[in-house]
């Protein structure tokens, strides 16, 4: 791609997705109409989309990739019923209404049949982001799209390696089947996994010594080319197999689900996602046929909408019979409703073996190309009905709605896992709450995992990371890091995106507690207190005292501590008055200990009866 | 003038399984809206049993009606309630010759029992009706020089299976704390009574 289109292209990133989401249409619709803008027909930029097809792939990968990396293989697990119900029905619904209707108009079954399978395919692409940008990212709409998603991903596989056998005549044509492409079909497809797998393992094995190898190196560079070096390699991979890219992104990425590094490869590789996948959006709108759809644009434009209201229909009955909630069944219904990708590929094979004739060939690819911008459009249209009819209910709490197809049910998201927050999380994790944590340092990270318990590596200080950390679903911010600084930096980067989060700051010096109790709803933990005061209760009773007399002594001096701790915050610490506040509360403190030498001693007088006595034998 | 503002009724609340329970958390809401009413959450504030006595004795010089509001344990009160008076009640503050803080101001209890009235009774199988098993605290308004209200007690709180089966008792005590409140009730005959919560939903 020349440099043209990169300017190009960053500035419609620059100009119109800003705008396109302040104007609520969405940033794939952004991208759509600047690929229409760059396309031959218009501009002439972008005269050979074909000659992009690599880079805006990438974008899907990427995306499958880190949809992978928020689903771990239990999940996944759980995915299945949907998967099947809503996948299956899904494809072969579709397939077989599309072929009902091909074949009344008077093409072969094997045809219909073929053209049925490829308007099945939705777009993952359009669908998921168009989603995202609704904020349906998550919950039953975006687990719901994600499992059919999955499913037709899967089910191309055995269709390319169908349809050519459908065929009556000729020779299947093996140019998209990759390097395997001279084995059988039946051979091809088991072998083909059975590599991937391999592949796979191998990746998720090697990648774990090697992140740490480079997180130690503290070059922040290196792990996000480590990161696009995995995805773009396991696809490679996938794609001399004769499988699908993105499916074997998204396996790499499940496996990699439950590695200490998602987190850091999560931030890293967010970026590239949104860019590459509006490299996709801008080919697929300079991809648009546009002399054909002119050409024909009624019957264009009905086959699209037909397809389209087709696809809406089944989905949305899908989505009933799942007993989804009436107000999720539309905007997952409409949101896959397009014609994806994957329709080119499955046309050209059917073509290719004789199933179809070229001219059908495009006018459906025309046909394809004009229903995948209605996604976003129609979803456009439903959210500002939805606005409309909803204009009274409450907005969602701060940071409630979520881009994460699953969300990570972590209350608590921990910074730092060393002696502290190791010991916190262990606490926690015993009442079975759930915790995200992240720690900086790869051998901590390596060393707890063997423990069993789950921190990932990552910068808390950087926001990415705390997001893809779960910060905008979290209920509480654990902030154990051993440098103060770094700790109220983490706060601060927190607190941008949730202002009132509570947090507990783990601080080093009365200065720390003092600063950190200037914020609001920020808890500081001075590191040594506890265990100084541990330290006296255990001194006390080596002395003697019985252990409920020391627990009181210590606990009423942490109370006296605290209190004053606060009041001194308050008060501007270059003046005269805190200083002498600060003696007063000494003085205080060493009263408070030097507890019941004298009776009439104010501070600690349960179970003390001396005045009882005095008064008693005053009496007799 | 709007007494309303100045919380004069002050819930001492003992409760260690608060989170299961049905009766006190249908309870203690209804109540807790009250606007003459402040509660003091015992478990929430000590949970190490080290209790702050200056601010506990402060909270009750304020208040005219004090409740102790707990589940029957044991035929009494749960520790830490036992555990606060003991510390709270200070010789020369509540009793004594200079112990005049509590003078004059009203004690009740509200607890739940599990048993069902019928073995709270002089036949039945626990002998004693509830608030003569609560003997001590009146033993402790007495001494400190309080008027002793008696006890508004829930019997039978095991066979409560939800919530809103504890409601018609929670709107009782609301009432009742309410006519202690505004001084329509008539002590004297409430104190002659075995149980307030039959009482109020007689009337």
């Amino acid at each position: 791609m020349g440099l043209g289109t990169i300017v190009f292209l960053l500035l419609a990133t620059v100009i119109l997705v800003p705008l396109a989401m302040r104007l609520g249409i969405g940033s794939a619709m952004a991208y759509l109409l600047a690929g229409v803008l760059a396309g031959p027909h218009l501009v002439g930029l972008m005269s050979d989309p074909a000659s992009l097809s690599h880079a805006a792939e990438f974008g899907v990968v990427i995306m499958l990739f880190l949809v992978g990396l928020e689903l771990r293989p239990r999940e996944l697990w759980r995915l299945r019923g949907p998967l099947v119900a809503l996948g299956a029905g899904q494809v072969a619904g579709t397939t077989a209404l599309v072929a009902l209707v091909g074949w009344i108009a008077g093409l072969s079954w094997q045809g219909s049949l073929a053209v049925g399978a490829a308007m099945a395919m939705s777009s993952t692409a359009l669908a998921l982001p168009s989603l995202r940008d609704r904020g349906l990212g998550g919950g039953p709409t975006g687990q719901g799209a994600l499992a059919i998603l999955l499913f037709q991903d899967i089910a191309v596989i055995p269709l390319l390696a169908l349809l050519p056998l459908l065929a009556t005549s000729g020779v299947p044509d093996m140019a998209d089947t990759g390097g395997l492409g001279f084995l059988p079909g039946f051979v091809r497809t088991p072998l083909a996994m059975v590599v991937l797998a391999v592949v796979l393992v191998a990746t998720q094995w090697a990648a774990k010594h090697v992140f740490r190898w480079l997180a130690l190196s503290r070059q922040r560079e290196a792990l996000t080319a480590m990161g696009l070096l995995l995805v773009s390699g396991i696809s490679l991979v996938a794609g001399t197999v004769g499988l699908s890219a993105a499916l074997g992104a998204f396996l790499g990425g499940v496996l990699l689900a439950d590695s200490e590094y998602r987190h850091e490869i999560e931030a890293d590789l967010e970026p590239f996602r949104g860019l590459f996948l509006g490299f996709f959006f801008a080919t697929v709108g300079a991809g648009l046929n546009l002399p054909l759809i002119l050409s024909k644009p009624i019957l264009v434009a009905s086959l699209a909408l037909g397809l389209f209201a087709l696809k809406v229909g089944v989905l949305w009955l899908l989505a009933r019979s799942a007993r989804m909630n009436p107000s999720d069944r539309l905007p997952l219904a409409l949101g896959l409703a397009q014609v994806g990708e994957f329709a080119f590929v499955l046309l050209a094979v059917s073509r290719g073996s004789g199933l179809m004739s070229g001219d059908l060939a495009g006018l459906l690819g025309g046909a394809v190309a004009v229903s995948m911008p209605l996604t976003p459009l129609s979803l456009m249209v439903w959210s500002a009905a939805q606005r409309r009819n909803m204009e009274s209910v409450a907005q969602p709490a701060e940071g409630a709605a979520s881009d994460a197809l699953v969300q990570v049910e972590a209350p608590v998201l921990l910074a730092g896992f060393g002696r502290m927050g190791s010991m916190v999380g262990r606490v926690l994790k015993a009442q079975g709450i759930p915790v995200s944590v992240l720690d900086l340092d790869p051998h901590q990270v390596a060393h707890m995992r063997r423990l069993g318990l789950e921190p990932h590596f990552g910068d808390a200080r950087r926001e990415e990371l705390l997001k893809a950390a779960g910060l905008a679903q979290a209920s509480l911010l654990v902030v154990m890091v051993d440098d103060q600084e770094d700790g109220l930096d983490i706060v601060r980067t927190a607190r941008e995106t949730r202002p009132s989060i509570p947090v507990i700051l783990r601080v080093h010096s009365h200065q720390g507690a003092y600063h950190a109790l200037g914020l609001e709803n920020v808890e500081p933990i001075r590191e040594t207190f506890g265990a100084a005061m541990e330290a006296s209760r255990l001194a006390l009773e080596q002395l003697g005292w019985r252990s409920t007399r020391a627990l009181r002594a210590v606990e009423l001096f942490v109370r006296h501590n605290q209190a004053s701790m606060r009041e001194l915050a308050k008060v501007d610490r270059s003046s005269e008055d805190w200083l002498r506040l600060l003696r007063e509360r000494i003085d205080e403190a060493s009263n408070l200990v030097r507890e019941d030498a004298d009776p009439r001693h104010l501070v600690d007088r349960a179970w003390d009866n001396e005045s009882l006595r005095t008064e008693f034998f005053k009496k007799e | 003038m709007d007494t309303a503002q100045i919380p004069d009724t002050l819930i001492v609340f003992a409760h260690p399984g608060f989170e299961k329970s049905r009766v006190h958390r249908t309870w203690l809401p209804e109540v807790e809206a009250l606007p003459f009413v402040a509660v003091r959450d015992l478990c929430q504030l000590y949970p190490g049993g080290v209790v702050d006595v200056k601010a506990e004795q402060a909270a009750l010089e304020s208040a005219r009606t004090i409740v102790l509001q707990f589940p029957l344990y044991w035929y009494a009160c749960p520790g830490i309630l036992k555990e606060w008076i003991d510390q709270v009640f200070e010789h020369g503050w509540a009793y004594g010759q200079t112990g005049t803080a509590l003078r004059g101001k009203r004690l009740l209890v509200a607890t739940s029992a599990g048993g069902a009235r019928e073995a709270y009774q002089a036949q039945g199988r626990n002998r004693h009706s509830i608030k003569q098993y609560l003997l001590p605290h009146e033993g402790l308004a007495r001494l400190c020089g309080m008027e002793w209200l008696g006890v508004f007690a829930l019997h039978g709180a095991l066979t409560v299976q939800h919530k809103q089966d504890a409601q018609a008792s929670a709107i009782a005590y609301a009432k009742l704390l309410t006519g202690l409140h505004d001084n329509s009730l008539d002590l004297a005959s409430l104190q002659s009574l075995e149980n307030l919560l039959e009482a109020i939903q007689a009337t």
